[in-house]
C-alpha cells in the first residue's frame, strides 16, 4: 500500500498537466454546486426575510377568534400578560405590538372605509413599519403623535393632500366610538392597489386612543432567534406550538406561512425549480468528473500494460490506480469545498446585485443578498463528486487489470 | 357596533304596534294589520339599550326623533359618558355621524350601516323597512290560546324566490285581538332556529299597543343578547320642526328649531 | 475536405471517447434549454394564470377609474355600446367582456363580509377568460339571480350550494340589496378571486349599482404589449388602455425579478457545462499525444493538425448540441403542454397564490444561450490543445506516455 501511494504520488507529479486537469474536474463541479446552493439559499432567505422581518414576523399572536366573522373587533384587550410570556421565552429574539383597526376616514364631504395600522416607530417598530412604501413626505418617527401616513390611492379618493388633516372614526361595541384628527405627513405606495386605497399608518399610541385602551393590540409580531430561511420551518412550527401551549386557548399563534400565502406560493415555484437545478448540476458535474477521470485513466492504460508486462500483480495495479484516483478526487473535492465555502463565506457578509435588481426592491425584497450553505449541502456536493470520481476511475482501471499486457499497450479506448 | 345596535332597535321601536280595527282572517291580512299599525307620522322619545356579550355588557341611553314615516331620524346619545353628545342623522338613505371630538358631521357610507345592522343580534331591518309582505309569502299556520286565554295566531313567512333575505323562514306569534307581535323566530335555510326576539311590556297609546321591551337572543353565539327598554313617556304624531333633521342640528343642539 | 474525412474517421475509431464528448455537450445543452425553459415557464405560468383567469390581456377603463374606482367613473351605457362596436372592428382582439365592479357586502344567515363584486355576461366572459373552467362544484352562471364564488369564501360565510345569499351595494344614489342563489364554487388558486370576489350576472350588478354601462372591458388578445399602443391611439385620451402587467404591478415585478434572479444560476450552469466540455477536449487531446505525434511523423502539417483537432471538436460539439437540443426541446415541449401538476402539493397549503399546474416554456432563445455557452466554449476550448498539438515534436510526442 505504501508503495502504491508513493508510486501514485510520483505518477501524479510527473504528469502534472493531466493531474491538474483531473483535479480541476472534481474541484470545479464541487465549487459550482456550492455556489449554486449558496445563491439559491440567498434568494430564498431574501424572500423569507423580506416577508418575515417587515411584515409577518416568524410568528404572530392574535386573539383566538380573530378570523371568525361577527366577533366585532377582535382586539387583545390587555396585551401585557402576552408580552410577559413572550419576553421570558428564550427562543424569541424580539417582538413588536401592532394594532390593526377597521375605521372610517373622512375629509370634506368624502369618506372611505380604511384599515388603520398602529405601530411603534423606531427600532421596535421595524417589524411593522411601512417605511419601505413611503413615497412622499416622511416615515413615522419615535415620539410622533397625531400624525399619519396614507395610501396614495386613498389620498386621491378623499381629495386629501399631504399636510392636511383627516378625520378618523372607529367604532365597536366594546370600545365605543373613537375620533382622531391626525395630520397626514406622508403617502404610502404599497404594491397592491387595493391596499393603497385603504391603508393608513399611525403611531400605536394614537391607534390605542381610538379604542380608548392603552393596553390594546391586534397582534404581537414575533421574531425567533437563529432562523435564517424557510428551511427552518419545522423549528418555527415547534416554537409556535410551544408558545400556543404557554398562552392558552384565548390566543392563536400563527406562523408566517399562514399569514403570507403569496410568499409561500413563490417558494412553491422556486423550490421545485432549485431542486431541478440541483439535480441537473449534479448530473452535469458528475459527467464532467466521469469524463475526465475516465479519459485520464484510459490514457494510462497503455502505461499500465507496460507495468503489467514488467510483472506487477494485477491487484497491485488496480490498487495503484485506485489510490491515484482517491488522491486526485479527494484533493479536488477538498479544494473545491474549501474554495466554495470560502466564496460562500465571503458572500455571507452580504452583497448588492447590480442596478436592474430594482425590481426586487419594488416588491419589497431586499437588494442585499446573503449567501449561505448548510453543512449537509457542502458535504453532499463534495462527497458525491468524490464517489463519482472513484467510480469513473474504477472502470478503466478494472479493464486495464484484466488486459493482456500486449493488448493494454495497444489499447486505444 | 353600538351606534347601529341603537339605530336598528330604535328604528323598530319607534314604530308603534297598534290594535287592529277589524277581524283578520288570512296570514297576509294579519301581517298587513300589524304593518299598517307600525306606520306613524312622527315620534319622539328616549330609550335604554343593554347589550350583553359572553364576557361583558354595555348600556346606552339615547333620545330619538323621527318623522315622515321614519324616512328622517335623528338620534342623540346621552350615555355612556364617552359617547354623550354624539349623534346620527338619517335622511332617506343618507347617514351622518357627529362626534363632539370630530367637531363636524361625517358622512357614513351606507355599507357601514348595513354591515353594522348585520353585525347585531337585533337584525330587524326587515321589520323596519316594512317590506315583509313584499319579500315573504305569509301563511297563517294556526291559532292557539295562551295561559291567560288570549288567542294567538302563528304566522309562517317564507321568502319569495329572489328576495334579498338570507333566512329560511320567519315565524311570528301575534295577538289576534290587536295584531301586536309577541315573538319572532328566525330560522336559517337549514331549518335551525338562529334567533329569538320577544316583545313585551306593552303600552296602549292613542289606540295602539306598543311594546316597551324587546329582547333579542342570538342562538349562534352563546351569551349574545340585547335588551331595549323604551321610556313610556314617548310621544306620537307630534309636530317636529324640519330643522331637527338638519346637519346644523346634528352638530349643535341650538340649531334644532323650537320643540 | 480530406481533413474532415480524417477527423470523422478518428471520431468513429474511438467511439467511447467520442461518445463521452458528445454526451457532455448534449447534457450541457439539454440542461441549459430545460432549466431556462422551466425558469421562464414557471413565471409565465403564473402570469398566464392571472391573464387567463382574471384580467385578460388588456383592459379598458375610463381615465381616473383605476386610481379611484368610483361608480361615477364607469363607462355610461352609450359610451360602452359605442366602444364595443368599435372593438369588434379592430383586428387582434379575440374577445372582450364588459364588467361592472363594485365593493359591497355579502351576507349569509351566519355572517357577512366585504367583497368585490364582479358582474359580467357569462357568455362573453367565458370567451375572454377561463374563469368558468375553475369551477369545482355546481355550475357556472347562466342567468340573473345566481351567484358564484370561491370555495374559501363560501366556507367563511358557511354558505352551501343552493342556498341564498344577499348582496348589498351602495349604488349611485342609494343602497340596494339583492338575494342571489349560490350555484357554483370556484377554485382559481388566486387568493383575491377565491376569497374576496363574488361573480354575478351583469344585469344583477347593474340593478345593484344603478350603473347601466360597465367599469371595465377585459380583452382577450394575442399580443397585449403590441396592441396596447395602437389601441390607445385609436381610442383617444379619455380611455386608459392597460396591459395585465400594469394592472398587477406585483405580478410584473415578481416576474421581472425572477427572470433576473435566474441569471446567476444560469451563469454557473453555463460555466459548469463549458468547463466540462473544455476539460473533456483537453483530456482527449492529452490522451492522444502519441497518436498525434504519429500523424505529424506521417507528414501532416502542424496547421492541418490544428484544424483537424478543431474539426473533431466541431463535429462532436455539433452532434452533442443537436442531440441535447432535440432532447431538451422535446422535454420542454412536453412540459409546456402537460405541465407539472402541483395540486397534490397545494393540498398541503390550500391557499397559495399560484396556479395548480406549472408549465415549461419553449423559446428559441434557450437554444441560442445553450449554443453560446456550450458549443462556442467547446470550440474555444479546443484551440488551446490544438495549438499545443501543432507545436509537438513528432519524436517526442511518440515517446510521450
Amino acid at each position: 500500500m505504501r508503495f502504491s501511494l508513493r508510486l501514485a504520488w510520483r505518477n501524479l507529479s510527473r504528469n502534472r498537466r493531466r493531474s491538474v486537469l483531473t483535479l480541476l474536474a472534481v474541484l470545479l463541479p464541487v465549487l459550482i454546486l456550492d455556489l449554486m446552493w449558496g445563491f439559491s439559499n440567498a434568494v430564498q432567505r431574501n424572500l423569507f426575510e423580506s416577508t418575515t422581518q417587515l411584515e409577518t414576523g416568524h410568528l404572530q399572536v392574535h386573539r383566538a377568534d380573530y378570523r371568525q366573522l361577527q366577533t366585532g373587533l377582535p382586539l387583545i384587550q390587555n396585551v401585557t400578560p402576552v408580552l410577559q410570556i413572550i419576553a421570558q421565552d428564550p427562543a424569541i429574539e424580539r417582538f413588536a405590538v401592532r394594532l390593526d383597526l377597521p375605521a372610517l376616514a373622512a375629509h370634506g364631504d368624502r369618506s372611505r372605509g380604511v384599515l388603520l395600522r398602529g405601530v411603534r416607530p423606531g427600532k421596535a417598530g421595524q417589524l411593522s413599519a411601512l417605511d419601505k412604501w413611503v413615497r412622499t413626505g416622511r416615515p413615522l418617527k419615535a415620539g410622533d403623535r397625531k400624525v399619519a401616513l396614507a395610501g396614495s390611492n386613498l389620498l386621491k379618493a378623499l381629495h386629501l393632500k399631504v399636510g392636511q388633516s383627516v378625520i378618523l372614526l372607529s367604532a365597536s361595541l366594546r370600545t365605543g366610538t373613537g375620533v382622531l384628527i391626525p395630520k397626514v405627513v406622508g403617502s404610502l405606495a404599497p404594491p397592491s392597489p387595493q391596499l393603497s386605497r385603504s391603508i393608513i399608518e399611525l403611531p400605536l399610541a394614537d391607534a390605542r386612543s381610538l379604542v380608548h385602551n392603552p393596553q390594546a393590540a391586534s397582534s404581537v409580531v414575533v421574531l425567533l432567534k437563529d432562523i435564517s430561511g424557510p428551511w427552518d420551518q419545522s423549528r418555527i412550527e415547534r416554537e409556535a406550538r410551544s408558545l400556543q401551549a404557554k398562552l392558552g386557548p384565548d390566543y392563536l399563534v400563527e406562523t408566517w406561512a399562514e399569514l403570507a400565502p403569496a410568499t409561500v406560493g413563490l417558494f412553491k415555484i422556486i423550490q421545485p425549480l432549485y431542486l431541478a437545478f440541483s439535480l441537473i448540476f449534479f448530473l452535469l458535474g458528475g459527467l464532467v468528473v466521469l469524463n475526465t477521470l475516465y479519459l485520464s485513466v484510459l490514457e494510462r492504460t497503455r502505461e499500465l500494460g507496460v507495468v503489467l508486462a514488467l510483472g506487477s500483480s494485477r491487484r497491485r495495479v488496480l490498487g495503484w490506480i485506485e489510490v491515484e484516483a482517491v488522491l486526485l478526487a479527494g484533493l479536488g473535492a477538498l479544494l473545491g469545498s474549501a474554495l466554495g465555502l470560502a466564496l460562500v463565506g465571503w458572500g455571507s457578509l452580504g452583497f448588492r446585485l447590480p442596478g436592474f435588481y430594482a425590481e426586487f426592491v419594488s416588491i419589497g425584497l431586499n437588494n442585499i443578498f446573503y449567501l449561505s450553505i448548510s453543512p449537509a449541502e457542502a458535504a453532499l456536493s463534495a462527497g458525491l463528486m468524490f464517489v463519482l470520481a472513484l467510480t469513473a476511475a474504477a472502470y478503466p482501471g478494472w479493464r486495464a487489470a484484466r488486459l493482456e499486457p500486449v493488448e493494454a499497450m495497444h489499447f486505444a479506448g | 357596533m353600538s351606534r347601529f345596535y341603537a339605530l336598528t332597535l330604535l328604528l323598530l321601536l319607534m314604530l308603534p304596534w297598534a290594535a287592529s280595527a277589524g277581524e283578520p282572517r288570512s296570514g297576509a291580512d294579519l301581517l298587513a294589520c300589524a304593518r299598517h299599525n307600525w306606520v306613524t307620522s312622527s315620534y319622539h322619545g328616549s330609550e335604554d339599550l343593554k347589550v350583553f356579550r359572553a364576557d361583558f355588557s354595555k348600556e346606552f341611553r339615547m333620545e330619538v326623533w323621527s318623522a315622515q314615516e321614519n324616512k328622517q331620524v335623528m338620534i342623540r346619545l346621552l350615555a355612556p359618558a364617552a359617547e354623550a353628545g354624539s349623534g346620527y342623522l338619517l335622511k332617506g338613505d343618507q347617514l351622518w355621524y357627529y362626534s363632539p371630538a370630530a367637531g363636524q358631521a361625517v358622512p357614513l357610507p351606507s355599507a357601514s350601516l348595513s354591515q353594522a345592522f348585520l353585525g347585531s343580534d337585533l337584525n330587524l331591518e326587515d321589520l323596519y323597512r316594512g317590506t315583509l309582505s313584499e319579500q315573504y309569502t305569509v301563511k297563517l299556520a294556526g291559532s292557539r290560546k295562551d295561559k291567560s286565554g288570549r288567542l294567538i295566531d302563528h304566522l309562517v313567512l317564507t321568502p319569495k324566490p329572489e328576495a334579498p333575505v338570507v333566512y329560511g323562514r320567519l315565524e311570528l306569534d301575534l295577538l289576534d285581538s290587536n295584531c301586536a307581535v309577541l315573538l319572532m323566530d328566525t330560522y336559517d335555510q337549514r331549518n335551525s332556529l338562529i334567533r329569538e326576539t320577544s316583545f313585551s311590556d306593552f303600552v296602549v297609546r292613542g289606540g295602539r299597543v306598543i311594546p316597551t321591551k324587546t329582547i333579542s337572543n342570538d342562538l349562534l353565539h352563546q351569551g349574545n343578547y340585547s335588551e331595549s327598554t323604551v321610556d313610556p313617556s314617548f310621544e306620537l304624531d307630534i309636530a317636529i320642526p324640519p330643522e331637527r333633521f338638519s346637519l346644523a342640528c346634528l352638530a349643535d343642539d341650538s340649531q334644532c328649531g323650537s320643540p | 475536405m480530406l481533413l474532415a474525412r480524417l477527423a470523422w474517421r478518428n471520431l468513429r475509431r474511438s467511439r467511447r471517447r467520442t461518445a463521452l464528448m458528445v454526451a457532455i455537450v448534449a447534457l450541457g445543452t439539454w440542461a441549459i434549454i430545460v432549466l431556462w425553459g422551466m425558469e421562464d415557464g414557471f413565471v409565465s405560468s403564473m402570469v398566464r394564470a392571472q391573464v387567463s383567469l382574471d384580467t385578460g390581456g388588456l383592459q379598458l377603463h375610463r381615465v381616473g377609474y383605476l386610481a379611484d374606482p368610483d361608480l361615477k367613473l364607469t363607462f355610461p351605457a352609450d359610451q360602452l355600446a359605442a366602444l364595443q362596436a368599435r372593438l369588434k372592428k379592430i383586428s387582434g382582439i379575440q374577445a372582450f367582456s364588459p364588467r361592472l365592479l363594485a365593493e359591497g357586502l355579502i351576507q349569509s344567515a351566519y355572517g357577512s363580509t366585504g367583497v368585490e363584486i364582479r358582474g359580467f355576461d357569462p357568455e362573453l366572459e367565458s370567451r375572454t377568460t377561463i374563469l368558468s373552467k375553475s369551477l369545482i362544484a355546481g355550475r357556472f352562471l347562466t342567468r340573473p339571480g345566481q351567484i358564484v364564488m370561491g370555495r374559501p369564501l363560501a366556507q367563511q360565510l358557511n354558505l352551501r350550494l343552493g342556498e341564498r345569499a344577499v348582496l348589498q351595494v351602495q349604488g349611485l344614489t342609494r343602497p340596494h340589496s339583492l338575494g342571489l342563489r349560490l350555484v357554483g364554487l370556484l377554485s382559481t388558486g388566486l387568493p383575491r378571486l377565491d376569497r374576496y370576489t363574488v361573480f354575478i350576472h351583469l344585469q344583477d350588478a347593474r340593478a345593484l349599482t344603478e350603473v347601466q354601462g360597465a367599469s371595465e372591458l377585459a380583452l382577450a388578445v394575442q399580443h397585449p404589449a403590441r396592441l396596447q399602443a395602437r389601441l390607445q391611439a385609436l381610442l383617444g385620451p379619455g380611455i386608459k388602455v392597460s396591459t395585465f402587467m400594469e394592472l398587477n404591478p406585483l405580478l410584473s415585478a415578481v416576474s421581472k425579478a425572477s427572470r433576473f434572479e435566474g441569471w446567476p444560476t444560469m451563469f454557473l450552469l453555463a460555466l459548469l457545462a463549458s468547463f466540462g466540455v473544455a476539460n473533456t477536449i483537453t483530456a482527449t487531446v492529452l490522451e492522444r499525444t502519441r497518436e498525434l505525434g504519429i500523424m505529424l511523423a506521417l507528414g501532416l502539417r502542424p496547421g492541418q493538425l490544428k484544424r483537424l483537432i478543431g474539426l473533431e471538436a466541431l463535429f462532436t460539439s455539433g452532434l452533442g448540441f443537436l442531440l441535447g437540443a432535440l432532447l431538451g426541446y422535446g422535454l420542454n415541449a412536453y412540459l409546456a403542454r402537460v405541465g407539472f401538476d402541483l395540486s397534490a402539493y397545494s393540498q398541503a397549503f390550500p391557499d397559495l397564490g399560484m396556479p395548480h399546474v406549472l408549465y415549461s416554456m419553449v423559446s428559441v432563445w434557450h437554444g441560442i444561450y445553450a449554443f453560446i455557452a456550450v458549443v462556442l466554449t467547446a470550440l474555444l476550448a479546443a484551440r488551446l490543445p490544438a495549438r499545443r498539438a501543432a507545436q509537438l515534436e513528432p519524436t517526442e510526442a511518440m515517446r510521450y506516455v
